[in-house]
């Protein structure tokens, strides 16, 4: 069905770029034989400490050119910085998914009181200044916990209203279909009926939801490792590199652009690939195209 | 006491001695061959949100922002090529006795303040008095300990003065120390030396309106917008050879945004020709700026100025023979480019603690090596001191300001080749204050720090850095360094009324030190200041590291 979706085929094959790129930045970097963190004062220009060469540097050796005043290569810190988008925004989506779920499918099978208050608190947790909280957080929280775990936790955290949402919006309609009502009468528990009726049936919302919901998270890191309160240094960063290259743009643009780009195309490329997924999975959405 | 990112400041202009500098040399003055002539509104564009007059509280340079307003016992004579000089302000240098422990000043005739009141000797013994009620702390407080019965005075608000400070009658004053200190004339010209009517100053925003002594008084003061000054018609030129007084008019412009500035002022448009900003010209404005042959005009950047360090925590490196190690292990060359792109932009590399233009100096180097560091000398220093395979998780703390994190990325990498693994932790000023100087015991392993002396002494390169009573509780000694002997020379240093005798003594405590390797000394860094095409006799001199604010004009 996605191949009929020209677009959503483009979204499918950025993200999978990205996501090798991601995954063998190893590779990648060693092939260029270069990597994010050793400073190169040769390859800038001695009068000002921007990168020597036309295009920010780009060159065979640098492919996308190097840092301004460190002369780190660009390439291996996009590369690697989409490992670690790519990582905190699937782990963060994941902490979502299966929060989500649990809470809002408990919530929908329930009803009741319970139903009650997890809305309410989900509308509470939509209305919540999260990127303060985070920012608070970053702040307050012990350099000895792990920067990348913390970020995922609690984006995570943040992510599971939405899911929860839907996930007990479907539940509602579910529960009052036969199938359930027959597995009930004939006396499985809650458990059974949310693993072998209810969720075989959630998989498809789920995973559109999911879909949708990592371009937010990655953007959320690349925002909080823009205001520095993300990902610590030297790890690479889209957000990072971004908030540097601010300055630069003038005199060297393509500092901005490939991190820029990069951080561009995985947020378009997830969305519009959860798009086509929607309109693929759910019928009553399809839009002729 | 201050360190430089908490100054306000700005730079002093000299006819351009250019066919002297060499290739390496920064254009210290401005461009313009325009003279700086009387008259016109000289514009000042400040990151800050307030501009401090309350002398009690600040410790700004007698030549930069509280200079317009208010004049001090002592006052600071510096241009190109010469060393700063101490000269009379309101009284004179100050005469000695009793081998040191014993001041006496005395006034000039004919002083008044702005609302037309003598100004007596009964008033600079008020502003002193002033600085130690609780209330009013945080200027420079060198003085605070020095004079006799300082420990425990609380400020004349509680209705009694400090004995110590006399005023036999109303041209005279003398003050009596605790022990020989011959840098007091120095003192003299710290911000706490101002005049304040005595009795008056009681109320928290004094500093919003002062009674001025300088050329200027304060119209107007809106916090994060601006502040108005406007000339003080009872101030005598003639009584005053540190201030130029040429603008009618001094507007700070607040709360400006630095790159904003930096726009602004390579534009040079409108009223924006006749200002100049008071914040460092950042690497990536210093980079645009080589592009533009009319802005690179109007960059002066300072011959040298403050040393930023690498200062190691040797109450956790206790071990001299692992500090050493750094000396070797850093890598000068990438800081330099990391803190402003070149070495021409960022200053020399240091090995010294006494910063470059001060009296006395005598350049050495104790590790000697390539500017970019060697790794192999400083593993087998580690490897002699204990550690074969290196170090392993130190704590680096930097502050987030002044681009700490990115100058610490280059020290990290620098470090790394030599086997030693370091975790930057990015805090908030505040935070890093916190951590640094002001905790009684500290954490960190090591941290980036920068420090110009508050007085061209080497006395205020290493007493606030290396005595051990200025550990924690707000001093700056953040390598946490005690070594009694050091503490012992430093106070003989102090004692010494010859400035010649003193050097000396001043040359032997730097190379001591440098020999236990509680810092490593990394740049002497250069100051770039950004200033409209009308703005004349912009200039930075040897000493200190910042404009001249109070000489500067508008040229027609």
């Amino acid at each position: 069905m996605l191949r009929r979706d020209r677009w959503a085929l483009a979204g499918a094959i950025t993200v999978a770029v990205l996501g090798v790129a991601a995954v063998a930045a190893d590779l990648l970097t060693a092939i260029e034989g270069q990597d994010p963190y050793t400073y190169r004062s040769e390859v800038l220009d001695p009068q000002t400490g921007g990168p020597a060469g036309a295009l920010g540097g780009v060159s065979g050796e640098h492919w996308f050119g190097v840092e301004p005043l460190s002369g780190r290569d660009l390439f291996a810190i996009v590369v690697h910085g989409a490992r670690t988008s790519f990582l905190i925004g699937l782990a963060a989506t994941a902490v979502s998914v299966v929060l989500g779920v649990l809470i809002g499918a408990g919530a929908g099978y329930l009803g009741g009181w319970v139903d009650r208050v997890v809305t309410w608190i989900a509308d509470v947790f939509l209305g919540f200044p999260y990127l303060v909280f985070m920012i608070a957080l970053g702040a307050v929280v012990p350099s000895s916990v792990s920067r990348p775990l913390l970020l995922i936790v609690v984006i995570g955290f943040f992510g599971w209203p939405s899911i929860a949402r839907i996930v007990r919006a479907q539940v509602l309609t579910l529960k009052k279909r036969n199938f359930v009502s027959a597995a009930r009468i004939l006396g499985a528990s809650p458990r059974q009926v949310f693993r072998a009726e209810l969720l075989p049936n959630l998989w498809a919302p789920i995973i559109v939801v999911a879909t949708l919901s990592i371009p937010g998270k990655i953007g959320l890191e690349a925002a909080l490792s823009f205001l520095g309160v993300g990902i610590p240094q030297p790890t690479p960063s889209w957000g990072r590199a971004i908030s540097t290259a601010v300055e630069w743009v003038v005199t060297d643009p393509m500092f901005l652009f490939f991190p820029g780009g990069a951080l561009f195309l995985a947020t378009w490329g997830f969305t519009v690939f959860g798009d086509g997924l929607r309109d693929a999975l759910d019928p009553k959405t399809e839009v002729r195209r | 006491m201050s360190k430089q990112a908490h100054r306000l400041v700005p730079v002093v202009a000299a006819v351009a001695l250019l066919a002297a500098c060499g290739a390496n040399d920064p254009k210290t003055t401005g461009a313009d061959t325009a003279k700086a002539e009387q008259g016109g509104t000289l514009r000042i564009l400040n990151e800050g949100q307030t501009v401090n007059y309350d002398p009690a509280k600040s410790s700004s340079l007698p030549i930069t922002s509280l200079g317009y307003v208010h004049r001090r016992l002592t006052g600071w004579q510096n241009a190109e090529g010469k060393q700063a000089e101490v000269v009379p302000d309101l009284g004179d240098t100050g005469k000695a006795s009793d081998g040191g422990k014993t001041w006496t000043f005395t006034l000039k005739d004919g002083l008044k303040f702005s609302d037309g009141t003598p100004i007596r000797s009964k008033d600079v013994k008020w502003g002193v008095e002033r600085t130690y009620a609780p209330a009013f702390s945080g200027g420079l407080g060198y003085h605070k300990q020095l004079l006799v019965g300082g420990a425990d005075y609380r400020g004349p608000f509680e209705g009694k003065g400090l004995d110590s400070i006399e005023t036999p009658d109303d041209k005279t004053i003398v003050f009596r120390l605790t022990r020989p200190y011959g840098d007091w004339p120095w003192i003299a010209s710290t911000p706490a030396f101002a005049p304040v009517p005595e009795g008056k100053g009681a109320e928290p925003d004094y500093g919003e309106h002062p009674v001025a002594s300088g050329p200027y008084q304060i119209a107007e003061y809106q916090r994060g917008v601006k502040v108005r000054l406007t000339r003080n018609t009872n101030w005598d030129k003639g009584s005053d050879q540190i201030r130029g007084g040429l603008p009618d008019e001094v507007l700070f412009q607040l709360g400006q945004d630095a790159s904003v500035v930096s726009q602004r002022l390579v534009a040079d448009s409108g009223d924006d020709k006749e200002a100049f900003g008071s914040s460092f010209a950042s690497p990536a404005q210093l980079a645009q700026l080589q592009g533009n042959a009319s802005a690179k005009q109007r960059l002066v950047t300072s011959k040298s100025g403050a040393l930023a360090y690498l200062a190691l925590n040797t109450q956790k490196l206790t071990n001299p023979k692992v500090r050493q190690a750094f000396q070797y292990a850093v890598d000068k060359t990438s800081y330099q480019i990391a803190s402003a792109g070149s070495a021409q932009l960022a200053g020399d590399t240091a090995t010294t603690l006494i910063t470059q233009g001060i009296a006395g100096r005598e350049q050495f180097d104790l590790y000697q090596t390539q500017p970019t560091g060697d790794p192999e000398k400083a593993k087998q220093l580690l490897t002699e001191g204990g550690f074969p395979n290196g170090l392993e998780n130190l704590d680096f703390v930097v502050s987030k300001s002044n681009d700490g994190p990115n100058k610490a990325q280059a020290i990290q990498a620098a470090l790394a080749k030599a086997n030693i693994k370091v975790n930057i932790r990015v805090l908030d000023s505040d935070a890093y204050e916190a951590e640094t100087n002001q905790a009684k015991d500290a954490v960190y392993d090591l941290t980036l720090s920068s420090w110009q002396p508050d007085f061209p002494s080497a006395n205020a390169n290493i007493q606030p850095l290396f005595a051990s009573s200025e550990i924690g509780g707000g001093g700056y000694n953040i390598s946490r360094y005690s070594n009694p002997d050091v503490d012992k020379l430093i106070e003989a240093a102090q004692s010494e009324v010859d400035p010649a005798a003193a050097g000396k003594k001043w040359v032997e405590l730097d190379k001591k030190i440098l020999g236990d390797s509680p810092v490593v000394p990394l740049i002497y860094t250069r100051n770039s200041f950004l200033h409209g095409s009308k703005v004349a006799n912009f200039f930075i001199a040897d000493f200190p590291s910042y404009p001249n604010y109070l000489q500067a004009g508008i040229s027609k």
